[in-house]
This record gives structure tokens, C-alpha cells and sequence, in this order.
């Protein structure tokens, strides 16, 4: 199972919101009983859509972490089949990171919504990354639609 | 089931506290995305060990079933990196109980004696047919 | 707002960002050793206050990292007299008088009370 968990970006304002789409299907390998596909991965669509949106806010020399997750409820899920939409807002951004606010819907009902704080680290605290997976990085921005900062 | 994150149990008080353990492997998948080159445990997959582990937990009570939905994450915070090579131990404790049949959990995730993370999270009774009627919330 | 309110919204914050009950959060407790905060939760508290408050909090203005890391600031494990000016000059609505007494670096996160923060906004708001 592979972990890019947004499909497709809809809209992207650096730094403020995003909207973006995620397609769930048997096809990824995470299913378990009754198709039952599992909440924690919709939460990582939030994440991820979020880190996107701080990400191309971030200081240069730092790597973009989830720090925290405040709250998240889950009031139904989602199944193969099922087109996730999934809205992030930032609320609040400091030089330090940007709390945000995300909500995940299949035809308006919401499956997932989160409140969360994503963290820039100093590149220095972080494993280094290589030439190559920098250049494989910057293919996946590309292909989801995100605007590569070139870090 | 074909989404299995949890790898041995160590020790279980059906329905009220489960300790089991999580290995990290280079050659799991998720660690390709996550992050290319820099390849580090995902929030949401410690939080998916901990609800698998909680289910397990749930199910090996008398009359117990292991179809259990997370519902609500409240203060999951990470302390560092979690990386390949590393043996994550969740030790999963039954709290309070919450509206419509949910059951709080508090969650630790340690690497030896180092916490990494912690949690509370709520789990409620999956019933079939509850996605098809929409979903209302508990 | 008065005082009482100040204190509420603070304990508030802080129970929020360290995912407490709010009856567990009085002005006396220390946010590390009482109420297990933990270096991510610094950053929320900083973030709960800025949105309950409708403050802007510098980097580092609030929870000045630089006494744990600067050399000068802190030689053998104690506070030095540049330090305690450092500290007093960052956090001038602190009571560092029974710390002086025995200025250990590993003190320095007890300096940072509940109490602490509702100074710390009250001085804020007095400002703005």
C-alpha cells in the first residue's frame, strides 16, 4: 500500500486553504472486514491536504510534520467507490507552524473532520533526504498539482 | 483482514487493556511516500495500530466482536520519529464510556522506554447497513 | 476583562492544549512538571492564546528557547548572571526570586506556571 492520499488538488491557496479530492477503492489494499475502509486514513487525507498548505508557507530549510492533532470524529465512513472531497482552512499561522482546520465529505456527508497543528522542523533535525528523492518528490508534486517551491 | 498493522500481542485483559507491538519494516510500502528518502512512521498509522489493537482488545471479552469503528481523536500528539528498524509497543487502556456506545481509549506508543506518542481515541459498535442510512453521528 | 476572566480564558487554553479537564488547571500549577506538557504543547498554548486573546505572540517571546541553548546563558548546568538579565528582560512578568536562589537550567521550566501566563496576557493586553 502506497501513502499518497489525495488524488488530485481542486483548489490551493498557499499558506490559507485547500480543497481536494481523494478516490477510495479496493484497488490500495486497505480494506478490512466488510470493506470497511479505516477513518484513520481519512483523517491522513485531511493531513496531508493540510501539510500541503502550510508546506508552501514554510520557512526555507525546514520540513513540513504533523505536530499534533487536537481533535478529529469521524460520524461515518467511507467505502470503495466513495469520492472523498476534503476542504482544509488554516486558522492560524506562526513561524513555528499553522493550526488548521479540515473537513472530509462523500456527497456532503461528512466522514471526517479534524483540528490539527502542523509543525515546520529545522532540516537539520530531520533525516537527510537524497538527490533522487528529492527529484521523485518534486514528480509527485507535479502530477497531484502542486506548485514545487524547490525545496 | 487484509489491513493488518498490529504484529504480536503481548499481553491482553480482554475488554480492558491490550499491549501489543508494531515492527517497522524498510520494506513496508507506505514508507516509499512517507517521506520519499526520509522515511518515518505516519501519525495515522500508529493511530490505526492503536484502534486495530483496542478491537482485538474488545473482541477477546466474553461476547465480544472485533467490529468496532473509530469515531473520535482527541490529543494525539508525537514526541519524535518513529523509523524503520524500530519496534513500536502500544499499550492500548479502556477509559470512560461516551454516547451512543463509544468507549474512550488511552493510548502510549514507546520505542524501549522512550514515550513517542500518546492519544485518547473512541471506538463505537459498527452496525451493518449504517453507511447506507447516511451515517448520523452518535 | 477583568482578572477573573483573564485567569478562566488562560486555564481554558491550557486544558485545551494539553488535552486536561479544565478543573485540573489552576493558576499554581506548572506547565511541565504538573501537567505533563510536552515542547509540541508550548506551541499550541502559544496558538489557544493567540485565538482566545486575539494576541500576537513573537517567536520565541512567550517560551524563550535561547536560555536552553546559548552558552553564555547557561555554564554548567546553572543559570548564569548574563542569564538571569536574559530572563528577566524576556519575562519581566515572571517572579524569579525564589529561582535565583538556585538558578539550575532543569529549574527553568517550573518557572512556567499557569500563573505565569495570565501575566503573561495581562501585561499583553495592557499594552495593546
Amino acid at each position: 500500500m502506497r501513502y499518497v492520499l489525495v488524488d488530485r488538488f481542486l483548489e490551493l491557496e498557499a499558506g490559507r486553504r485547500a480543497k481536494s479530492v481523494k478516490c477510495v477503492t479496493t484497488g490500495e489494499g486497505f480494506l478490512g472486514r466488510d470493506d470497511e475502509y479505516p477513518a484513520t486514513l481519512v483523517l491522513e487525507t485531511i493531513l496531508q491536504t493540510g501539510g500541503t498548505v502550510a508546506r508552501l508557507v514554510a520557512a526555507p530549510g525546514t520540513r513540513t510534520m504533523l505536530g499534533k492533532v487536537e481533535r478529529a470524529r469521524f460520524p461515518s465512513s467511507a467505502r470503495p467507490g466513495d469520492q472523498i472531497l476534503c476542504e482544509v482552512h488554516a486558522i492560524l499561522s506562526r513561524p513555528e507552524g499553522t493550526m488548521c482546520r479540515g473537513v472530509a465529505t462523500v456527497d456532503g456527508r461528512v466522514v471526517g473532520e479534524a483540528e490539527f497543528m502542523i509543525i515546520y522542523l529545522p532540516e537539520a533535525l530531520t533525516p537527510k533526504e537524497s538527490p533522487a528523492a528529492r527529484e521523485q518528490r518534486r514528480l509527485l508534486w507535479q502530477s497531484l498539482g502542486i506548485p514545487w517551491d524547490g525545496q | 483482514m487484509a489491513f493488518a498493522f498490529i504484529d504480536r500481542v503481548l499481553e491482553c485483559e480482554a475488554g480492558e487493556r491490550i499491549v501489543a507491538l508494531k515492527a517497522l519494516a524498510f520494506n513496508e510500502e507506505y514508507f516509499r511516500d512517507h517521506f520519499p528518502g526520509m522515511p518515518v512512521l505516519p501519525g495515522a498509522m500508529i493511530l490505526e495500530g492503536f484502534v486495530q489493537a483496542a478491537r482485538q482488545c474488545l473482541a477477546a471479552a466474553p461476547g465480544g466482536h472485533d467490529l468496532w469503528a473509530l469515531v473520535e481523536v482527541a490529543q494525539m500528539r508525537f514526541n519524535r520519529f518513529v523509523v524503520p528498524g524500530e519496534v513500536v509497543r502500544l499499550e492500548v487502556e479502556r477509559d470512560k464510556d461516551g454516547e451512543g456506545g463509544a468507549i474512550w481509549f488511552r493510548g502510549r506508543a514507546y520505542t524501549g522506554d522512550e514515550g513517542v506518542g500518546r492519544l485518547r481515541f473512541a471506538v463505537r459498535p459498527r452496525t451493518s447497513g449504517e453507511v447506507d442510512a447516511g451515517g448520523t453521528p452518535a | 476583562m477583568d482578572e477573573k476572566e483573564i485567569v478562566s480564558k488562560v486555564c481554558k487554553c491550557v486544558a485545551t492544549a494539553l488535552g486536561r479537564d479544565e478543573d485540573e488547571v489552576q493558576v499554581e500549577k506548572r506547565l511541565q512538571s504538573d501537567l505533563e506538557a510536552e515542547s509540541i504543547d508550548y506551541l499550541d498554548i502559544t496558538f489557544q492564546l493567540e485565538k482566545a486573546f486575539g494576541i500576537s505572540i513573537d517567536k520565541d517571546e512567550l517560551f524563550p528557547q535561547k536560555i536552553f541553548q546559548d552558552e553564555e546563558l547557561v555554564r554548567n548546568g546553572v543559570v548564569t548572571e548574563k542569564g538571569l538579565r536574559f530572563l528577566e528582560e524576556k519575562l519581566p512578568y515572571a517572579d524569579l526570586g525564589e529561582f535565583k536562589k538556585d538558578p539550575r537550567v532543569t529549574r527553568v521550566p517550573d518557572l512556567f506556571t499557569v500563573g505565569l501566563l495570565v501575566n503573561y496576557v495581562k501585561t499583553k493586553l495592557a499594552a495593546s
